[in-house]
């Protein structure tokens, strides 16, 4: 019979070699994926979206600092390794653009301390810390995520300049005429009154919906970039295709289904793949 | 307002479905089967009496009756702390427990007397030899209870650390955080 | 074609390592090495009993000569790799990790590196398979792509259940070796006879060879020899790690699935390795046993990489003296390939009939970094060729769940280092793995070691009892004899009384 016994050593066993990829590699490929569609978004929009879009990652990196700093973990290694940068970047995409600066804090303090600290750190998070948040200001502050700006890129005569911009995001005042419905939205309230879709739909342009001249969230109105980005990440194999191939292709069947039955009523499958579906 | 309505019929409706959880827990209690059995299994058997308790089988009837912590055994180190808390379902802290060294009596051959003092007390034989004559250490069936080292006149039995051979080597846990240097000579 | 896109794939997992063997793969393999001038020869470089040896400290030997005999079934004999001196049996650091010792007989060479006198066989088809197994056997050949598991017990599994394909393994899919691939360029035709002496050993009527196709050229020397040997199938598998692994090559190749439990002579297949086909041949032909091998010499430390052909017992550190390795550069010695390889703690250690390559790494090559969170990405899901879940595993070792972990599929797991590989936070999965099998071994045997006590322990106190019942029951005889006695007394007492009265 062999005695149980154990010894240590200082050598490190399993594979030796390894590939060069690292946590803040993927998250880097992952940022570099939706900047296109970020950078298109905080320019059709102006100032309000670029000081949103900043303080709302700069506030994930203050709670991210706070909360590893009481859980005693290293702070300095752990804190830029991407992974709070891209929850903070990801929530901002889907804020709108004229949201007041207290609804990125809000909204990045959620994410990051109950989205992700509570459960454990990185990796130990039951849902997607960003989304997690959107959903929990959706339903506490829903009048200031509806609001959604109409397009008012950077440096256009009509568009608000620098002061105006910083008046909306920090004291939260929007002027009049600046906001409106989204597609889905305007065409909702327009079946209130009682107009049906090939009339409601004469002004829609699905070219520029596709390029993202529209109005919505911060970071995702270009469909084209954002498909873009996904395509890219796929070639990397960062995502596997079966994800959003499934979840755009169940809308698309769905909605065709529907607007096969009824198309007065209900709109196209390309129009919801253009819209919301992004 | 609404809101106020709100607070007050959600916080109402926690507190009252906690309560009936606790009214649950108490009344609907389901009795398990005693475990003292089991108890005992897991631990080493020796009886050896580091854990203050007469031998193995009191130290499980405690442990059952939660008058022991789950960390009262030494020889059985960090795995025996959690197949205990396991069973008991309690939660324990590790950071306390330290593994035993596994030790081995071993006779000294050159200053044995052969006064068989040790044999009559070895709880489990593992000392042969006869009057006037060297003993020896049997270690497979050695238990590290150190009563033979009490009584030997001599000095002569001492614990000494298991052999690790290449059989019984293994691999270490990897640590977290830990960072290898160049760990290698030519 | 529709049956085709649902048709399970035929490989599962496994990445695509960077292969760094330029540097070895296109020189000829080193015959001149110089004999050193001690080797030390460890009993046990198998699977199974160590041999025991037959010659004493003092005895003169021949190159070839029987030095340690097997024990066994499972075992294989150990021979000297030169002429010379015995000068030790004793305990040695074994090429190990832990460099813990290991039974060792240590060979002065006399430098005349004189052969014993060896019969060769003009046809070993004309021989018995039982005998070319015997023969195979007594040469001390096992599998040299590293599992060492004795050839002649596997041949004689194979023909027990007759096998009906033999299949080669060239793929040699460890970055950085290359031993396989020179050997094939340069001695297909040695290899060739080996694969035909082993189909005739077994009874079996074809053989497929299997070489990777990142080596065209090797592929295309073994083809050309297995030409006039229709029976003998060379193919191209695709470069893939683990591609070498067995049940994944026989998975690619005949599309059979080994299940858990089974050996692959269950299921009609075997694999040899083609350095163990070209031992065969060797020992069959010309009656040479075991004594040396080609051994890859690669890493970034190395001044000049290379395959050499060594007897066995050679210290390592003479093979990178002759390599010109550097040892300040040196991070890490390997003995094998960097995925599945055991690092060693220093290079006086020997080389062993599994020593496939030894590496000396240096800190670029490697990937040391810190261990950081996992973050759930399920690339190791993705890569595991046993299809694990090392994540899961992992994380339940991490948190002292063995059972939970070993339910999770923990004793599948063949520690090929994919995951390893693979992981963007640097987790050491193969060596979590590594520490949970010992840890569930070692608690199982300190179960057992519980059992074995209360036994011992209930036996003694059986046989203190007896002794103190037995000492009870002549008490009470002695007693009662005593009693007796006085009653006795007494009842004579009174009897002569009454005769005086």
């Amino acid at each position: 019979m062999i005695i149980y016994a154990k010894a240590t050593t200082k050598l490190r066993s399993g594979a030796h070699i390894g590939t060069k990829t690292s946590v803040s590699s993927i998250m880097g490929k992952v940022m570099l994926a939706i900047a296109p569609a970020t950078v298109f978004g905080l320019y059709c929009f102006g100032w309000s979206a670029i000081f949103l879009f900043i303080v709302t990652l700069v506030s994930a990196l203050f709670f991210e600092a706070c909360c590893l700093k009481l859980a005693g973990r290293p702070v300095k290694a752990t804190l830029f390794d991407g992974s709070a940068l891209l929850t903070a970047w990801l929530l901002a995409m889907t804020l709108p653009p004229f949201a007041p600066w207290w609804v990125g804090v809000v909204g990045s303090g959620f994410a990051i301390i109950l989205g992700k600290q509570v459960y454990g750190g990185l990796g130990q998070n039951l849902f997607n810390p960003a989304m997690l948040a959107r959903v929990a200001l959706l339903i506490s502050f829903p009048i200031e995520l509806t609001t959604w700006a109409n397009v008012s890129p950077l440096f256009f005569p009509h568009s608000p300049d620098i002061m105006e911009s910083w008046r909306i995001t920090f004291s939260g005042i929007v002027p009049d005429g600046m906001t409106g419905a989204t597609t889905l939205g305007y065409i909702k309230t327009e079946f209130s009154q009682n107009r049906l879709l090939p009339d409601i739909l004469k002004d829609y342009s699905a070219i520029s919906n596709f390029f993202g001249w529209t109005r919505g969230s911060l970071g995702e109105t270009s469909t084209l970039l954002l498909a873009g980005g996904g395509v890219w990440l796929m070639q990397q194999k960062i995502i596997t295709w079966h994800i959003p191939v499934s979840l755009l292709a169940t809308v698309f069947l769905l909605s065709s289904s529907f607007h096969l039955a009824d198309s007065s009523h209900y709109v196209s499958p390309f129009l919801h793949l253009n819209s919301q579906a992004r | 307002m609404y809101v106020i309505y709100a607070i007050i019929s959600l916080t109402s409706l926690g507190l009252v479905l906690g309560l009936l959880l606790g009214i649950a827990s108490k009344y609907l209690k389901v009795e398990s089967s005693p475990i003292v059995n089991e108890l005992e299994s897991l631990l080493p058997g020796s009886q050896c009496g580091q854990c203050g308790f007469a031998g193995c089988r009191p130290a499980a009837e405690a442990l059952a009756d939660g008058k022991a912590a789950p960390t009262l055994c030494p020889p059985g180190g960090s795995a025996l702390v959690e197949q205990i808390a396991l069973l008991l379902g309690v939660d324990v802290d590790l950071s306390t427990v330290s593994e035993p060294e596994l030790l081995v009596a071993r006779v000294s051959e050159d200053t044995c007397t052969g006064c068989t003092r040790c044999f009559k007390v070895c709880p489990t034989d593992a000392i042969v030899g006869a009057p006037k004559q060297i003993h020896a250490v049997v270690a497979d069936a050695c238990i590290a209870c150190k009563k033979c080292v009490e009584v030997c006149p001599t000095e002569c039995l001492q614990m000494h650390p298991a052999e690790v051979t290449l059989r019984n080597w293994r691999w270490e846990k990897p640590k977290l955080g830990f960072t290898v240097e160049a760990d290698a000579l030519c | 074609m529709l049956r085709n896109l649902f048709a399970k794939p035929r490989l599962r997992g496994g990445v695509h390592a960077e292969e760094r063997k330029s540097a070895t793969e296109n020189s000829p393999v080193i015959t001149h090495f110089p004999l050193p001038k001690k080797l030390y020869i460890p009993l046990q470089q198998h699977v199974g009993k160590p041999a025991e040896p037959m010659i004493k400290v003092g005895d003169t030997v021949l190159k070839g000569q029987l030095l340690a005999y097997s024990q066994g079934m499972i075992s294989a004999p150990v021979h000297a790799p030169s002429s010379g001196l015995i000068i030790d049996v004793n305990d040695y650091p074994a090429p190990h990790p832990s460099a813990l010792p290991i039974r060792t007989i240590v060979l002065e060479t006399d430098g005349k590196d004189e052969w014993i006198n060896i019969v060769q066989v003009d046809d070993p088809f004309a021989l018995a398979p039982e005998e070319i197994s015997f023969r195979v056997g007594a040469a001390g050949i096992v599998g040299l792509g590293g599992a060492t598991f004795p050839t002649a017990v596997k041949l004689n599994m194979g023909r027990e259940n007759q096998v009906q394909t033999l299949i080669i393994n060239g793929a040699e899919c460890e970055p950085y070796l290359t031993c396989d691939d020179r050997l094939m360029q340069e001695r297909a035709a040695a290899i060739i006879d080996g694969v035909r002496i082993m189909l005739h050993g077994m009874g079996t009527a074809s053989a497929v060879v299997a070489v990777e196709d990142n080596k065209s050229h090797a592929y295309s020397a073994m083809y050309t020899a297995a030409l006039p040997y229709p029976q003998i199938e060379v193919i191209q598998i695709p470069t893939r790690y683990p591609m070498g692994w067995d049940r994944q090559l026989i998975r690619y190749v005949t599309g059979k699935e080994i299940p858990v439990g089974a050996r692959s002579s269950e299921l009609g297949v075997t694999i040899h390795n083609v350095g163990t086909a070209y031992a065969v041949h060797k020992a069959i032909r010309y009656g040479q046993p075991l004594v040396n091998r080609i051994v890859t010499v690669s890493g970034g430390a190395v001044a000049l990489p290379m395959n050499v052909e060594v007897p066995l017992g050679t210290l390592i550190n003479e093979l990178f003296s002759f390599c010109n390795v550097n040892a300040d550069k040196t991070a890490r010695i390997i003995m094998g390939g960097p995925m599945m390889g055991d690092p060693l703690p220093h290079s006086a250690l020997p080389v062993v009939k599994g020593t496939s390559g030894v590496l000396a790494l240096t800190k670029d090559e490697l990937r040391d970094k810190q261990e950081q969170p996992c973050i759930r990405c399920a690339s190791c899901i993705t890569v595991c060729p046993a299809g694990l879940r090392p994540l899961d595993m992992a994380n339940n070792i991490r948190i002292n769940q063995l059972d939970t972990a070993v339910d999770l599929g923990l004793k599948d797991c063949i520690s090929c280092g994919c995951c390893s590989y693979i992981c963007p936070s640097n987790i050491p999965l193969v060596q979590y793995f590594k520490y949970a099998s010992g840890e569930v071994m070692a608690r199982q045997q300190a179960q057992h070691k519980s059992e074995q006590t209360k036994k011992l322990m209930d036996a003694r106190n059986a046989r203190l009892d007896k002794i103190a019942r037995l000492q009870a029951e002549e008490e009470r005889e002695r007693l009662a004899a005593k009693a007796e006695r006085e009653r006795r007394l007494a009842a004579e007492a009174v009897e002569a009384e009454q005769e005086v009265s």
